[in-house]
């Protein structure tokens, strides 16, 4: 048994129950994004709604979350698409949560009113919350410490936009560590709980300490030293815009094009440097990809904090924003509200497209909304965080669409209920392959195979997937092959608590199985082959995909929103790029086929058998674990 | 042979990854608490982390009141009684966890500090 217990806690009649967590479920889900999974599938079904007391809202720290990284992952039903909800954040927190004796929270219920909880070595209190009703997500942990007259305490919390049941507000700790996708943070407000503080010093024992310390240097090396670790050791994920546009993979004003043409020369993130104070780490991790960033001169001086990510950018160039200060100061925005900077984007980029193209006027918008104006965009971030006005009805992200006119609804485009994303992925095939079958909605992060488009050559790429990937990025061979392989790892690695950017992500260099499974031996002393790791990531996506099933989604909703068939990339780099509709869905065949799915998207019982679910999954419910 | 935390400590990007190392060389665990060097990272804030370890100073303030024991020995010892603590201008003693004994004392681990070691930005190192 390893010393990281699972909490029960039930908010509307203050009941705790400590747990255990058997190894036996630790040897199959890991921990994190798996062990949430397993008890999301047990505990949801298609009747509970997102704003229910029964949904339960689960953090889940990855089984070396606290030793070598510090994430943590969050998972309900989402309030964004009412399917499966789950996001996952960096910082402190998860860690701070480890070493208060905990990896797992099962929240349940409703408090009569707000509350926050406090969690320090093993001990769990309810404290009442009426203070930190309206703050943003900064000022509600400033005041947490300040109330516990303590400034080591790690907190989650939400903004004003999750207090408001924001169907796309996110989970914060720290300036910009954010659970952005899915809605957790509406979830949260549901319940009334604004916050969780941590902290303490529970030991967690490491089976073979002098192997431990070793494995963590070799391992900080191998990813740190490459060329992607020291860029992003040095400017953060910013960097990144400058080859998506040259390639033309970003989305400017709403995906009209897919490329910043002369803008790019005011956001280039160079231009970043400028307001940089340092880099930041997240707990355990060796990359510092944060920034620190000040702004001390021209309108937004005084705006500090740290970011932006990449996504971050992505917020401004889809808004029409063409200047750093003011996409790093709408980021900003969006964190202080607890909105998910990419739902939020890709939202209001869309009423600004409706707005721009004439469909939805002032009065019916209740202001104007013209591309890259940062006032009216502000005003706009403000009434969906507080539902003022049409804020309430933007609010609710894809469930607007019915209350929209008939002319605008199809302007709302997401997958599985989930907004698309400011990216754009008409040109790489794979790409667009992950977020259409992604279980959670439209996202990158499940499967997103950055390392295809780098100069890796073809050869060691056709090694690292064990397989024929095609000649290019821009065609269809073998791409379901390189999706399927990075969900496995991805699984794997957020049950594990590591972090995207120390694996396989934008370098092959990047950790996987094998260095997954030496970690974890040395770690914890529980024994793992690569393969048995990879089974456990197909485990932990079997079940993911189980959940969907089960809420009603099969292939017909394994798709993309129709500019990506219908519309080819107008000009630019990536001019004349597509997704052909049947070459789409041979790749769904194969991608199918590599999962052990019939051709619906079901798993086949052969598919249970061989991953034990079908043994792990019948288990009494009336036990949380 | 003692630790230098980096000239204007710009270095250290709170990864906590030294203290980490600390305790698990130590005592076999990850615990904060046990560790001989803890990261003052302003995490709602813009200041830098700090790194706080014993720097060996030529006149131990801490050891002062001792100053006919074999100081030579004492400093190879990880475990001080916590008395000494109060008495360091530099924050380079910390409690032992929740003990009312023990402070804890870099003992340079013997002679290679895995927390130099396991340091990514050379935030911290080690000088003659």
């Amino acid at each position: 048994m390893l010393n990281r217990k699972l909490a029960e806690i039930d908010l509307s009649t203050r009941q705790i129950r400590v747990q255990e967590i058997p190894l036996e479920l630790r040897r199959n889900f890991l921990g994190g994004r798996g062990l949430n999974m397993y008890l999301l599938y047990r505990h949801v079904t298609p009747e509970t709604r997102a704003f229910s007391p029964e949904n339960p809202l689960i953090f889940g720290a990855g089984l070396l979350t606290g030793l070598f990284g510090s994430r943590i992952s969050i998972s309900a039903k989402a309030a964004e698409s009412e399917y499966l909800g789950d996001s996952n954040m960096g910082g402190d927190f998860g860690a701070a949560l480890v070493h208060a004796g905990y990896s797992h929270l099962f929240i349940t219920g409703h408090s009569d009113h707000p509350v926050y909880l406090f969690i320090h070595d093993g001990h769990i209190e309810f404290h009442d919350a009426a203070q930190l009703v309206g703050q943003d997500t900064l000022t509600k942990q400033l005041l947490i410490r300040e109330k516990l007259q303590d400034p080591d305490v790690k907190i989650a919390t939400i903004g004003v936009a999750g207090e408001n049941r924001v169907r796309f507000a996110n989970i914060m700790t720290g300036q910009k560590n954010a659970a952005g996708r899915t809605g957790m943070g509406a979830v949260m407000g549901s319940k009334n709980l604004l916050a969780v503080a941590v902290k303490g010093n529970q030991s967690v024992t490491i089976s073979y300490p002098k192997n431990f310390i070793e494995l963590a240097i070799k391992l900080r090396d191998q990813v740190a030293d490459t060329g992607w670790g020291k860029i992003l050791g040095k400017m953060g994920t910013p960097f990144l815009l400058n080859f998506s546009n040259k390639m033309g993979f970003i989305s400017f004003r709403n995906h009209h094009d897919t490329t910043l043409g002369n803008h790019i020369e005011t956001m280039k993130p160079e231009g970043l440097e400028k307001f940089t104070e340092g880099m930041v780490s997240c707990f355990g991790c060796t990359l510092h990809c944060r920034h620190r960033y000040n702004i001390k001169e021209g309108r937004f001086a005084g705006t500090k904090g740290e970011g932006p990510e990449y996504a971050g950018l992505g917020l401004g160039t889809n808004l029409g924003i063409t200047k750093l200060d003011e996409t790093i100061y709408l980021s900003e925005v969006c964190n202080k509200l607890g909105l998910d900077l990419i739902s939020t984007s890709t939202y209001v980029g869309q009423y600004m497209d409706l707005f721009n193209q004439g469909i939805l006027d002032e009065e019916s918008l209740g202001q104007k909304l013209p591309w890259g104006d940062v006032e009216a965009i502000e005003g706009f971030l403000n009434a969906i965080a507080n539902r003022k006005g049409f804020g309430d009805v933007a609010a609710e992200g894809v469930f607007a669409i019915p209350r929209l006119p008939e002319k605008a609804r199809s302007f709302i485009k997401h997958i599985k209920r989930v907004a698309i994303e400011p990216t754009d992925e008409r040109t790489v095939k794979s790409f667009a392959l992950g977020i259409a079958v992604a279980t959670r909605g439209c996202c990158h992060m499940r499967s997103r195979p950055s390392v295809e488009v780098t100069n890796v050559p073809r050869e060691l790429l056709s090694k690292l997937y064990g397989g024929d990937i095609g000649e290019t990025f821009t065609d269809y061979t073998g791409k379901a092959r390189i999706i399927w392989w990075h969900e496995l790892l991805n699984a794997v690695t957020d049950s594990l608590g590591i972090c995207r950017f120390v694996s396989v992500f934008s370098t092959i260099h990047g950790l996987q199985f094998k260095e997954y499974a030496e970690l974890l031996q040395a770690a914890t002393g529980i024994g793992f082959s690569p393969d048995e790791l990879m089974a456990a990531g197909e485990r932990i996506y079997t079940i993911e995909r189980l959940f969907i099933n089960r809420e009603g989604l099969g292939r017909s909703d394994d798709t993309l929103p129709d500019i990506y068939f219908d519309f080819p990339v107008p000009k630019g780099p990536s001019k004349g790029e597509f997704i052909d509709r049947n070459k789409f869905q041979v790749m769904l065949d194969e991608y199918y086929e590599f999962h052990g799915w019939d051709e619906e998207g079901k798993p086949k019982d052969s598919t249970l058998k061989a991953l034990g679910l079908d043994k792990l999954l019948p288990r009494a419910s009336s036990e949380v674990v | 042979m003692r630790i230098i935390v980096n000239k204007a400590e710009e270095k250290c990007t709170g990864c906590n990854l030294c203290a980490v190392a600390c305790s698990v060389f130590h005592f076999g665990e990850v615990n904060l608490g046990l560790s001989a060097i803890r990261v003052v990272k302003d995490d709602l804030g813009n200041s830098v982390s700090k790194p706080r370890v014993c720097i060996r100073c030529n006149n131990p303030l801490c050891l002062e009141v001792e100053a006919k024991k074999d100081k030579e020995s004492i400093m190879k010892e990880f475990e001080w009684p916590v008395e000494r603590l109060a008495n360091c201008s530099f924050e380079g003693l910390h409690v032992k966890n929740d003990s009312v004994e023990f402070c804890l004392h870099c003992d340079l681990c013997g002679g290679e500090p895995q927390c130099v070691k396991i340091c990514s930005t050379k935030a911290i190192r080690l000088a003659p």
